[in-house]
């Protein structure tokens, strides 16, 4: 039999410090992240990038994409620390609140707004604190910045940093310093969804009634082809439907930034939890069924209150497991102050979960 | 105090619905600054001291709003869609039926205008401390205009430099047309000028304290 025990900490230490995180991401996989359907081909989100002479639209991951992931990250590191993860048990307004951020719904007493609360709500779910969200009737504002993944290409790479460019030409294999158009890292596929009515071991499958059905059709089919009939050869055409889409070719490289302002060391902790968990498995954009939008870091430059902070690097140490690509000696393990402080208020958490108005 | 005009060059777009006020900007990064938290009542609203000089009625702030020419509009949408996902997987027995079509639970995609100005710039003029208004924008401003959260308005230049004014009225009145909300009455303001309900005084979201002012045209 285990016991727990909820303690209230010390007061947090007050240090506010800007803390920004630059990425160069790399595309393991293909990735499929579309703005719009023309017909049936899907295009991949653009935007416009001042280039000399004019404007070009270039590939980009949306920020808010980007956020979602990182609070969703959030969610499930919250849910872990508390040991819900294995029985969660949400409502539908805590589902709201963890994973969309919540809303007001218009319910609670709106007049009266408890500072109380809001303490309550930043102590049980640190990450909302960071990123913002609403809970009974109020609104908390974020504190974090986040910004698009864009392409590292001809195009962009005069807004970038200097390593990041660098980085991405090693890596491309340019020369230092040269990039090719992002246009090259737009292609452009088709599949085709088919019918099992028209594979004829299928057929031999259905019931007796369903397999004469689908045999009178593809025979009226076949007479509406011989006739001409457009109307009978609309009615009688199979379902297999062809679709293309744009997709960012695998291994392009793109640069995406985060930052929050944090004003004590459990806001620290939380946002390198929030990233860090984030990084270890990056997914984003559609089509993941079929092994779309796997992201895979491959450096990254901290900049704390404007200042770089130590060498470019990445780093994938969470909780003191084995994804040490880049041993980082000078600070503790992402994660451990945000996962004792909240598993201290376990049934807290638990209990504010189910009560929540989000 | 000096007449200082203020640039900031952005990266990229920006999601501006109105010109952005320098001192209510500069009020802002103070705030931020000295980790201000948000008034609870209107008795608890304030505007921190700025380094910036006030006209000699005590009316207004002696700085423009921002001036920037939209060169493209973009549109881009902000999308939301309820986590279906893990509402099947981690739900409660009683989350049985979710109406994705209206209340709480809606998705929705909301269309945002953003824009890239012209040299990827916006101006402010002032009369004001050069150095104490580098330091609050380089060190607390790095992105103006709404969804900064998502990266819209990101700064990569702050230039705050001294220049000449261009006479009388400088920095409010160029011209005949203010450059700022102002009191109808002030001196050497145009007969046509365009009026509006504003706040002549930070923070300009404070609507209780509205009153009919001389507007720029392009807010």
């Amino acid at each position: 039999m285990t016991t727990t025990t909820e303690t209230t900490p010390a007061a947090p230490i007050k240090r506010r410090e800007r803390r920004r995180y630059e990425f160069l991401l790399q595309a393991m996989s293909p990735i499929a992240h579309h703005s719009n359907v023309d017909g049936n081909i899907a295009s991949f989100f653009r935007k416009p990038v001042r280039v000399p002479g004019g404007i070009e639209e270039v590939l980009y991951l949306t920020a808010d994409t980007m956020r979602h992931l990182i609070r969703e990250s959030a969610a499930y590191a919250t849910l872990d620390a508390i040991g819900a993860l294995d029985d969660p048990n949400l409502s539908e307004a805590a589902l709201r609140l963890l994973f969309a951020g919540g809303m007001l719904t218009g319910r609670g007493d709106s007049q009266a707004i408890k500072l109380d609360f809001y303490r309550e709500l930043v102590d049980l779910v640190p990450s909302l604190g960071l990123l913002g969200g609403c809970a009974d009737a109020r609104m908390v504002p974020g504190k974090t910045v986040v910004e698009d993944a864009t392409l590292v290409c001809e195009e962009t790479m005069s807004y970038l940093p200097e390593w990041a460019v660098r980085h991405a030409s090693a890596l491309l294999g340019f020369d230092e310093g040269h990039l090719d158009s992002g246009t090259n890292y737009a292609e452009l596929v088709q599949r085709v969804r088919m019918d099992p009515m028209m594979d004829p071991a299928k057929v031999q499958l259905l019931s007796a009634g369903a397999r004469a059905e689908v045999e009178g059709r593809l025979v009226a089919s076949e007479t509406a082809h011989a006739t001409d009939d457009a109307k009978a050869r609309d009615a009688s055409k199979v379902t297999m439907m062809p679709f293309r889409y744009e997709r960012m070719v695998q291994g392009s490289v793109l640069f995406w930034a985060v930052e929050a302002t944090c004003h004590t060391d459990l806001e620290m902790d939380t946002l390198d939890t929030m990233v860090w968990t984030a990084m270890a498995n990056a997914r984003v954009g559609g089509k993941r069924g079929t092994g779309h939008g796997l992201l895979k870091p491959v450096a990254l430059q901290e900049i704390r209150n404007n200042r770089p902070f130590g060498p470019v690097r990445v780093s994938m140490r969470l909780l003191g497991d084995a994804r040490t690509e880049v041993r980082i000696e000078d600070r503790p393990p992402p994660g451990e102050m945000f996962r004792a402080h909240v598993a201290a208020r376990a049934t807290k958490v638990r209990e504010f979960l189910q009560k929540v108005n989000a | 105090m000096v007449p200082i005009q203020v640039t900031a060059t952005l990266r990229g777009t920006i999601a501006l619905r109105n010109a952005i006020a320098l001192d209510g900007l500069l009020g802002a990064a103070v705030c931020m600054r000295d980790g201000v938290t948000p008034p609870m009542t209107e008795a608890e609203i304030a505007c921190p001291e700025i380094p910036v000089a006030k006209s000699a009625c005590g009316r207004v702030y002696l700085a423009t709003v921002s001036v920037g020419e939209a060169e493209l509009r973009h549109r881009r949408w902000t999308n939301r869609r309820f986590p279906l996902a893990e509402a099947q997987s981690m739900g409660a027995a009683s989350v049985r039926r979710i109406n994705i079509s209206g209340g709480p639970c809606k998705s929705y995609r909301i269309p945002l205008e953003t824009m890239m100005l012209r040299d990827d710039q916006l101006r402010w003029w002032c009369v004001g401390d050069e150095d104490a208004v580098r330091r609050l924008l380089t060190e607390e401003v790095g992105y103006l205009g709404a969804r900064r959260a998502v990266g819209q308005g990101a700064v990569r230049e702050w230039t705050v430099e001294r220049c000449e004014p261009w006479g009388d009225g400088f920095p409010v009145v160029r011209d005949g047309e203010p450059m700022r909300s102002l009191p109808p009455d002030w001196p050497g303001l145009a007969p046509d000028v365009e009026r509006a309900f504003r706040v002549c005084l930070p923070p300009y979201w404070r609507r209780s304290r509205e009153e009919l002012c001389a507007v720029p045209r392009w807010t």
